[in-house]
């Protein structure tokens, strides 16, 4: 015998992730299939069966994360954030430019002036991150 | 439960009924590869939950197992759904 008959054949660790890797797996398969649906029941269907897929993923990560099964990532420092920060805010008013350009001075934005200038709300962390 | 959505399937077919079309090729195959998809998560969540001695994770693995049982059910609707509708010829693709 090559093991216990009692023991199963991989540490429930590695069974775990396996099935958090294949939910994730499965949840790109169902964001694709929604983008190439034509029919929009089907569309509606394969939106739902992400949603759904995506909160299994979710809630089986967190129970992972309880049992200690699953290590996130260390914090990336303050210095590499602002670092990223900076180089986006120039990317952003660089895009800003281009655009007046493109649309003109009285350019109808589609996109609300709120959410181009609230950069101030940007620095708030979010209430919830996973 | 909280997948309260999909005891509504039959409505929402009803709701877009009058905007289903035939499945196409690859609408087809991708519900075929969904299928198959779930079929091996209930699997390895069963053989998981078989294993486990956690309560925790098994109490979750039958949820999950349910779910994914129900996403076959649905998968399996639809395909059933769009019988009728699929022509019996091949037909040229519509622009």
């Amino acid at each position: 015998m090559y093991s216990n008959p009692s023991s199963s054949f991989m540490p429930e660790e590695d069974l775990l992730y396996t099935i958090l890797a294949d939910l994730k797996r499965t949840v790109g398969e169902y964001t694709t299939a929604t983008t190439e649906s034509s029919c929009p029941a089907v569309r509606q269907m394969f939106t739902d069966l992400t949603n759904s897929t995506l909160k299994m993923q979710g809630e089986l990560y967190t129970l992972m994360s309880q049992l200690n099964m699953y290590s996130t990532a260390s914090p990336a420092l303050r210095q590499e954030v602002q670092k990223q920060l900076q180089q986006s805010q120039q990317s952003q008013q660089k895009l800003q430019h281009f655009v007046q350009q493109k649309l003109g001075q009285s350019a109808h934005h589609a996109v609300p002036q709120h959410l181009v200038q609230g950069q101030a709300a940007q620095h708030q962390p979010p209430s919830v991150y996973m | 439960m909280v997948y309260d959505i999909f005891t509504e399937g039959d409505a929402l077919m009803q709701h877009y009924g009058s905007q289903m079309k035939p499945l196409t090729g690859k609408e087809l195959e991708y519900i075929v590869d969904c299928i198959s998809n779930e079929d091996l998560l209930v699997k390895q969540s069963a053989a998981t939950a078989a294993s486990t001695s956690n309560p925790a994770v098994a109490q979750a693995l039958t949820h999950m197992i349910h779910v994914h049982e129900q996403h076959m059910g649905i998968l399996l609707n639809t395909i059933q759904q769009h019988v009728q509708l699929a022509p019996t010829q091949p037909t040229s693709s519509q622009s």
